[in-house]
C-alpha cells in the first residue's frame, strides 16, 4: 500500500481534488461515497435542523394526537400532538455528538495507555493488558445500566459511560497496533542509536499506528452512535419531554399500529446515521487492508 | 534421449495475470521444456522472472487471476492444459504431483499428519484400512522420518521445516507418480538439511523412474541435483540445456551473470552483482535482458531473438551467442584488504544471552569469546536457533545479557544502548536482515539517512546534511532522485542499500550487519556484499558479519566463528576453515554447500568462454 | 553432477528437534488460572453494581413509603433493611446470602427475588439459544460457501451485511414489527404470550425478537467467518491441497474451515458475549416478559435487590460463555492439545 504513490499519481488532477486527497481511503469505493453522503445529509440535518423546524418541538398539541401526514403536517404528529417532522429535524443532536465526544475521551484514556504499555514493555503492560482483559468481559450495556441506574441519567454520566466502555476496546487496539510496531526493526535501529523514548514516540511509532487506530475510530463512532440511540431508547439517557431520536422512537412504540410515523422517522434518521458512519469505516478498513490476497483455484 | 523416456512435455505455454484494471499481463510466454523419467530438469532465474507461475501453469493449476494464453502440456496422451477442472483433480495428487515451497504452512495446521497423507490414497489409489496404514508408515520410513506409527498421529507443527517437508515428498509419492513438481523446496532451510533432502530427492527419482522439475533460484543446488536445467529470464526460457554444458560453458549473458552472482566457495573470485532489475511483464519487441546487459547492441533492442540451438543440445535465445564476445564480467580476484593485527576493537569476553518466555530462560549464546580487529571482518555463521542474531543484538545492546562483557575499544559495554554514552553509539552501528522491516516506511530515503547525523553531529546545518546525504547516496550508487522517496517505493536491493547508507553516516568504527543479504536475491546479494566490503575497505570499518551460509561468507570476511546451540565450535581464518575445517560440524557446513563440477574443488569463473 | 558431496540420508533426527508440546499439567494450571479469573470477574460485576445502585437509605425509604414519610418512619425502614450499616457490611451481608442460595426479597419487601427473577432468565436463554441455533448456523454456512472475494454475490452479501451490522436492534425490532405485526399482522405487535400462551402463542411471539436480534449477529459472524476462510484460502496449504486433487468442498470445509476455526470460535464467543446485550433492548421493544425488562424496571424504582441479582446473573452468563470458548479454542487448536492421545 503506497498512500505517497497515490498523491504523486494525483499530480495532474485540479488542486481542488488534491486538496480532498485525504478523504481518498473514504471515496475509493462507491459504498463509502455513500456513506458520506448520508453521513454530511445527517450533519445538515442536525446542524441545521432546529433552524428549519416548522414548529418548537415540544410544542403540544400542533395538531390531534396521531395524526398520520397531511394538512400541511409533513409526518403527522406523535401521541402528544407534536410535529413529527420538527422533533425529527431537532432531535439527533446527542446521538452524533455524545459518540464523539466520549471516543475522543477513551482515545485520550485508553488509546494512551494501551500505547505507553506496548511500548514500555514488562510489568506495566502485563498490568495494563490484564485490567483491559477484564474490563472487556463485562458486557457494555450492563456496565451502563450499572453506571447510569447508579448515578442517575444526564448527558455527562451518558458521555462518561460511553467513554468509559470504549477505552479498554480501543486501548487494546492502540496497544496491539503498538505492539506490532515496537518490535520491527527500524524501532530497533532507533533504540541503538540511542534516540530518547519521547523520539522514538514520535518519531518511528506514532506515523504507523495511525493509520489502523483511526479506521477503529471510525468504528467505535458507528458503535457509539448505536449505544447512545440504544440507552437513550431505554429512556437511560435523554429524558422527556427531549426531541431525541431513541427517546421519541420509545415514546411512539406503543402507537405504532395508529401512527407508524412518529416511531419511522426518527429510526430512518439513526439508522442512515449509524449505516454511513459504519460503510465510512469500513472503506477507511479496505483501503488499509491491502485486499489483493492470492486466490486459490477451487 | 528415446521419446519414450518423455514424461511431460510443455510447449508454447504463455500465461498472463489479470490486473486490477482488468488488463491482462504477460507473465511467461514461449516456453518449451521437456521432463523426462528419470532425471531432473531444473529450472533458475531470479525472483519476478515466472519461473514458480510456468511451472505451475504447465500442471494446469490457473488460479482467478490467471490466464493461459495458450500452449500444451501433454502427460503422455493428455493435454493438462485443455482438461477441465473435474479430470485435472484426477491427475494431480495421483500422476502430477506438487512439493511447495518450504514454510510452515505447506501441511494443513489443523489435520494430523495421518490424515493428511491419506487423502489422496484413499481418493485416487482407493486405499482403506490396514492396507492404507501399511502404505502409510512404509513412506515415511522411506523419506526418512523417524517412528512413523506416532507420526501418523501428530500435527505438522510437531515437526521441524525440514521432518515436514520430508512429509510432504511422502504424500507426493504416495500414488507413485509420474510427475514430480518441486516449486523452490529447500529455500529457507538450513544447508545440511537441504542437502539431505534433496539427495533424497535424487534417490527417489532414480528408484521410481519420476520425472521431476525444480524450481528453484539456487544455482549450485541446480547444478549439484539436476540433469537438465532451464533459466528463464523475464518469463521467457533464455538458456537451456544439460547441466554439465550449460554451467560450465553457459552462452548467454544472463546465465552467465547469475554464475558470477553466486558466491564461489573456492574464494578465489570476487562476486559481481547485476545492475538493474527484471521486467514485471514479457517483452515482446526487444531482448528482454537488453537493458541491463553488458554487451547489448542495437539489434538487441529491435526485436526479441528466439531460442535456437547453440552446440549439441543447448539452446540460447541471443543475437550474439554465436560470438566471441569479450566477457568484462568482473572476475578479479578475491582481494580482501589487510587488517593491521593487534589493534582489538571489540571484546566480547564469555558472553551467556537467554530467550526469555514467560517465566524460564532458555540460554540462546552460552559462553562466547572473540576479539575483532581495527579493519578486520568477523563472519558468525550459524544455522537457525545458533543464536547467532541473539549475540549480535547483544552486542549491539539490543538484547540482555545473563553475564559476560563487551568491550569497545577496551572500554567495557552498558548491556543497554540507551545507557551507553554517545560516541559508542556513534562507533557502532547495525544493519538488519530485511529492509522491510529496519526502514520506517512513513520516512524518506533523505529523512532516514540524515538520522544519525542529526543525532550525532548536531553541528552540521541542514544543507550539510543533506550534502553528505548525496554523497552517500552515490557511494551506495542509488540515484540522487531517490533521496525523497518513501521505502514503499523502492526495490529491496535499493532499501538494503539506504540502510548501509544510513549504517555508514555516523561514519562508524564497527559495522554489525545480521545476515543483511538473505532477503535478496543472489544477483542483488552480490551488489550488497561488493558495497560492504568496499566501504568498509575504504574507511577502515570493522564488521561483524552474521550469516547462515558458509559460500557468502568467504567472500566478504577474514575469519570465522562457527557458532553451534551457542557455543562456538571453531574459529579461524576463513581460508583456514574451508580447506582444513577442524571441528566435525564445520566439516558438516563445507561439505554441504552444493559446488559447481566436483572434480575442480570450484568451478572457473564463465568467463569468454563462450 | 555429484552426490559425493551431498551428506548422506541416514541421520534424519539431525533436524532441528520438534517444538516442545504443553503438557497436561501446564493445561490443567492455565484453566484453573481461568476459573480464577471468571470467578473474580463476576466478583468485580458485582461488587462495582452493588456500589453503583447503592442510594441512599432515605432514597429507598421515600420509594417504599411515600414521599411523606416522617424521620422515624424512614430510619425504620432503614434498620429494618439493615440500610444503617456501612456500605461494605452491607455488601459483605447480601454476598454471603447470594453465593447461599438467599436473593432476598425486592425492596417492598413484599416479594423474594428469587421466583421474580428465574422464570425472567428461563425466557431470555430461551430467546438467546433459540436464537444462537438458527443463526450462527447460516452466518458460517454463508461465510464459509459465499468465501470467494470479489465475485458479485460476495459484493452484495458485503453491501447488506454492512447496513445490516449499523442498524441498532430496536431500529431492526420496529421495522420487522411495523412490516410482520403491524402490516401483514402474522405475528404479534407484543410478545408477552412467552411463558402464559398456548404453545401456538407462543412460538409465534418468540419469532419477531429472535429475528431481530439474530439479524444483528449474523453480519458479525458471517464476517469473521469470511475474513478467516479467505485468510486460510490463500495459505499455502490450501493450494498443496488443491493439488493433490481433493474435491472443492473438501478443501474448503476440511483443509480451510478447520485451519480456520479457532480464531473463529474465539471471535464469535467474544462478540455473542456483545450481541446478547442486545436482548435487553429487544425484549423492550417487543415486550417479552424477560430479564432485561425486569433489569429495567428494577433500576426505574431503585429496587437494587432485583437489579443486582438480574447483572450478577447476567454477568456470570457472560463469563461462563468466554470460558467456555476458550475450552473449545483449546479442544479445537492443536498446537494447544498435546501429543499424548
Amino acid at each position: 500500500m503506497s498512500v505517497d504513490g497515490m498523491m504523486q499519481a494525483g499530480d495532474a488532477r485540479s488542486r481542488v481534488v488534491r486538496g480532498l486527497a485525504f478523504l481518498r481511503p473514504v471515496t475509493h469505493t462507491w459504498m463509502g461515497r455513500i456513506g458520506l453522503f448520508l453521513v454530511t445529509l445527517m450533519l445538515v440535518v442536525i446542524v441545521f435542523g432546529p433552524a428549519l423546524a416548522p414548529h418548537p418541538p415540544n410544542q403540544l398539541n400542533v395538531g390531534l394526537p396521531l395524526t398520520r401526514p397531511g394538512n400541511g403536517l409533513v409526518l403527522g404528529t406523535d401521541n402528544l400532538g407534536r410535529d413529527v417532522l420538527s422533533r425529527l429535524l431537532t432531535g439527533g443532536r446527542m446521538v452524533l455528538l455524545v459518540p464523539i465526544a466520549a471516543v475522543t475521551l477513551a482515545t485520550l484514556t485508553g488509546g494512551l495507555v494501551g500505547m505507553v504499555a506496548a511500548y514500555v514493555g514488562g510489568l506495566f503492560d502485563a498490568i495494563v493488558a490484564r485490567v483491559f482483559d477484564i474490563l472487556l468481559t463485562l458486557p457494555p450495556l450492563l456496565i451502563a445500566l450499572a453506571v447510569i441506574a447508579g448515578f442517575g441519567s444526564s448527558v455527562l454520566v451518558l458521555l462518561l459511560t460511553v467513554a468509559v466502555v470504549f477505552a479498554p476496546q480501543i486501548g487494546r487496539v492502540t496497544r496491539g497496533a503498538t505492539a506490532a510496531v515496537v518490535t520491527a526493526d527500524y524501532v530497533q535501529a532507533a533504540r541503538a542509536r540511542g534516540e530518547r523514548r519521547i523520539t522514538i514516540a514520535v518519531r518511528e511509532i506514532a506515523p504507523n499506528i495511525m493509520a489502523p487506530v483511526v479506521s477503529d475510530l471510525a468504528l467505535r463512532v458507528t458503535y457509539g452512535v448505536i449505544f447512545v440511540a440504544s440507552l437513550n431508547f431505554l429512556g437511560l439517557g435523554a429524558q422527556p419531554p427531549s426531541s431525541d431520536w431513541g427517546l421519541s422512537i420509545a415514546n411512539s412504540l406503543g402507537y405504532v399500529q395508529v401512527q407508524p410515523f412518529a416511531s419511522l422517522a426518527p429510526v430512518v434518521g439513526v439508522a442512515a446515521l449509524s449505516v454511513g458512519l459504519n460503510l465510512i469505516a469500513d472503506s477507511m478498513m479496505r483501503y488499509l487492508s491491502n485486499d489483493s490476497v492470492k486466490d486459490s483455484m477451487l | 534421449m528415446s521419446t519414450s523416456s518423455v514424461a511431460l512435455e510443455i510447449s508454447d505455454l504463455a500465461v498472463a495475470y489479470t490486473q486490477r484494471d482488468g488488463s491482462l499481463s504477460k507473465v511467461v510466454s514461449d516456453v518449451d521444456l521437456t521432463l523426462h523419467r528419470g532425471k531432473v530438469l531444473g529450472v533458475a532465474g531470479e525472483s519476478g522472472c515466472g519461473k514458480s507461475t510456468m511451472a505451475l501453469a504447465a500442471i494446469g493449476y490457473r488460479p482467478g487471476a490467471m490466464r493461459i494464453l495458450g500452449g500444451t502440456s501433454r502427460l503422455s496422451d493428455v493435454d493438462l492444459l485443455g482438461l477441465p477442472l473435474a479430470k485435472l483433480r484426477q491427475v494431480w495428487g495421483s500422476r502430477v504431483v506438487y512439493v511447495p515451497q518450504a514454510s510452515s504452512l505447506t501441511l494443513t495446521p489443523a489435520l494430523t499428519i495421518g490424515t493428511q497423507m491419506a487423502e489422496p490414497m484413499k481418493l485416487h489409489l482407493g486405499l482403506r484400512g490396514q492396507e492404507l496404514r501399511a502404505r502409510q508408515v512404509e513412506l515415511l520410513t522411506e523419506v526418512g522420518v523417524p517412528n512413523p506409527e506416532a507420526a501418523l498421529q501428530r500435527y505438522p507443527h510437531q515437526f521441524s521445516g525440514g521432518q515436514q517437508q520430508r512429509i510432504n515428498l511422502a504424500i507426493a509419492l504416495s500414488c507413485n507418480p509420474e510427475v514430480l513438481i518441486l516449486d523452490e523446496p529447500t529455500t529457507g532451510l538450513d544447508v545440511t538439511t537441504q542437502a539431505r533432502i534433496m539427495s533424497l530427492l535424487q534417490r527417489v527419482v532414480a528408484q521410481h523412474q519420476t520425472a521431476a522439475m525444480l524450481v528453484s533460484h539456487d544455482l549450485p543446488l541446480l547444478a549439484e541435483v539436476c540433469d537438465q536445467v532451464a533459466i528463464m529470464y523475464g518469463g521467457q526460457v533464455v538458456e537451456a540445456g544439460p547441466v554439465e554444458t550449460l554451467l560450465s560453458r553457459p552462452a548467454h549473458p544472463y546465465t552467465k551473470a547469475l554464475l558470477a552472482a553466486v558466491p564461489d566457495p573456492s574464494g578465489k573470485r570476487a562476486l559481481s552483482a547485476i545492475p538493474g532489475a527484471p521486467p514485471h511483464s514479457v517483452v515482446e519487441d526487444a531482448c528482454p535482458f537488453a537493458p541491463r546487459c553488458l554487451h547489448a547492441i542495437e539489434q538487441c533492442v529491435q526485436g526479441n531473438p528466439r531460442l535456437e540451438v547453440f552446440e549439441g543440445s543447448q539452446s540460447v535465445r541471443c543475437v550474439r551467442a554465436g560470438e566471441q564476445v569479450a566477457l568484462t564480467i568482473d572476475d578479479r580476484p578475491l582481494q580482501l584488504p589487510e587488517v593491521r593485527s593487534g589493534s582489538s576493537l571489540l571484546r566480547v569476553g564469555d558472553l551467556w544471552c537467554e530467550y526469555r518466555s514467560r517465566r524460564q530462560g532458555t540460554p540462546v549464546v552460552k559462553g562466547v569469546s572473540f576479539d575483532v580487529a581495527q579493519a578486520e571482518t568477523l563472519a558468525i555463521v550459524g544455522e537457525s536457533g545458533s543464536g547467532k542474531s541473539t549475540l549480535i543484538r547483544a552486542i549491539a545492546g539490543l538484547h540482555p545479557l545473563s553475564s559476560g562483557s563487551v568491550r569497545f575499544e577496551g572500554v567495557e559495554l552498558a548491556p543497554d544502548a540507551g545507557k551507553r554514552p554517545r560516541s559508542i553509539r556513534r562507533d557502532m552501528q547495525i544493519v538488519f536482515q530485511n529492509p522491510d522491516m529496519s526502514l520506517n516506511p512513513r520516512h524518506d530515503v533523505m529523512s532516514l539517512i540524515a538520522r544519525p547525523m542529526q543525532l550525532f553531529e548536531g553541528e552540521l546545518s541542514r544543507r550539510d546534511r543533506e550534502e553528505r546525504v548525496r554523497e552517500l547516496l552515490s557511494q551506495v550508487n542509488l540515484l540522487q532522485s531517490m533521496a525523497h522517496r518513501y521505502p514503499a517505493e523502492l526495490s529491496g536491493g535499493q532499501k538494503q542499500r539506504v540502510a548501509i547508507a544510513r549504517a555508514f553516516a555516523a561514519n562508524p568504527k564497527l559495522i554489525l550487519a545480521d545476515e543483511i543479504t538473505s532477503a535478496l536475491d543472489v544477483s542483488v546479494q552480490a551488489a550488497i556484499l561488493s558495497l560492504l566490503s568496499s566501504l568498509s575497505a575504504e574507511r577502515g570499518t570493522s564488521v561483524v558479519f552474521v550469516s547462515h551460509d558458509l559460500a557468502v561468507v568467504r567472500a566478504v570476511a577474514h575469519r570465522a566463528l562457527v557458532l553451534q546451540e551457542g557455543v562456538v565450535r571453531e574459529v579461524g581464518p576463513v581460508d583456514r576453515l574451508f580447506e582444513s575445517p577442524e571441528h566435525e560440524y564445520t566439516r558438516e557446513l563445507v561439505n554441504a554447500i552444493p559446488t559447481f563440477g566436483a572434480d575442480a574443488g570450484g568451478f572457473q569463473a564463465p568467463v569468454a568462454s563462450a | 553432477m555429484s552426490v559425493s558431496t551431498l551428506v548422506s540420508v541416514a541421520e534424519p533426527q539431525a533436524d532441528e528437534p520438534p517444538r516442545t508440546v504443553r503438557g497436561r499439567a501446564a493445561r490443567a494450571r492455565a484453566l484453573s488460572r481461568q476459573l480464577a479469573m471468571a470467578l473474580l470477574t463476576i466478583l468485580l460485576i458485582s461488587f462495582i453494581s452493588f456500589f453503583a445502585l447503592n442510594h441512599s437509605a432515605d432514597q429507598l425509604g421515600k420509594n417504599v413509603l411515600g414521599r411523606q414519610a416522617s424521620r422515624a418512619q424512614l430510619d425504620a425502614f432503614a434498620a429494618s433493611r439493615g440500610l444503617d450499616r456501612p456500605l461494605i457490611v452491607q455488601y459483605l451481608d447480601w454476598l454471603w446470602h447470594f453465593v447461599r442460595g438467599d436473593w432476598g426479597t425486592n425492596l417492598a419487601g413484599t416479594q423474594p427475588v428469587k421466583p421474580l427473577v428465574l422464570p425472567a432468565f428461563a425466557h431470555t436463554s430461551e430467546l438467546a439459544v433459540i436464537t444462537l441455533v438458527w443463526s450462527v448456523p447460516i452466518a458460517i454456512a454463508v461465510g464459509v460457501a459465499v468465501a470467494r472475494r470479489g465475485g458479485p454475490i460476495d459484493r452484495g452479501l458485503f453491501v447488506v451485511m454492512t447496513v445490516l451490522a449499523a442498524l441498532p436492534e430496536f431500529v431492526v425490532g420496529l421495522t420487522v414489527m411495523i412490516a410482520l405485526a403491524v402490516q401483514l399482522r402474522w405475528f404479534p405487535v407484543a410478545s408477552n404470550a412467552i411463558g402464559l400462551g398456548t404453545p401456538a402463542e407462543q412460538v409465534k411471539a418468540f419469532v419477531l425478537p429472535s429475528l431481530t436480534l439474530g439479524v444483528g449477529v449474523v453480519p458479525y459472524i458471517w464476517r469473521i467467518t469470511r475474513a478467516s476462510v479467505l485468510e486460510s484460502l490463500s495459505a499455502p496449504y490450501t493450494r498443496a491441497a488443491v493439488l493433490r486433487g481433493l474435491r472443492r468442498h473438501r478443501v474448503i470445509w476440511r483443509h480451510a474451515f478447520r485451519s480456520a476455526a479457532v480464531p473463529l470460535v474465539n471471535a464469535i464467543a467474544i462478540n455473542i458475549i456483545y450481541l446478547m446485550g442486545g436482548v435487553i433492548i429487544v425484549e423492550n421493544v417487543f415486550a417479552v416478559p424477560g430479564l432485561g425488562r425486569l433489569l429495567l424496571a428494577a433500576i426505574a424504582q431503585g429496587d437494587s435487590h432485583t437489579a443486582l441479582a438480574i447483572i450478577v446473573l447476567l454477568g456470570a452468563v457472560f463469563v461462563i460463555l468466554g470460558l467456555l470458548a476458550d475450552v473449545v479454542v483449546t479442544y479445537l487448536n492443536p498446537r494447544l492439545r498435546g501429543s499424548a492421545r
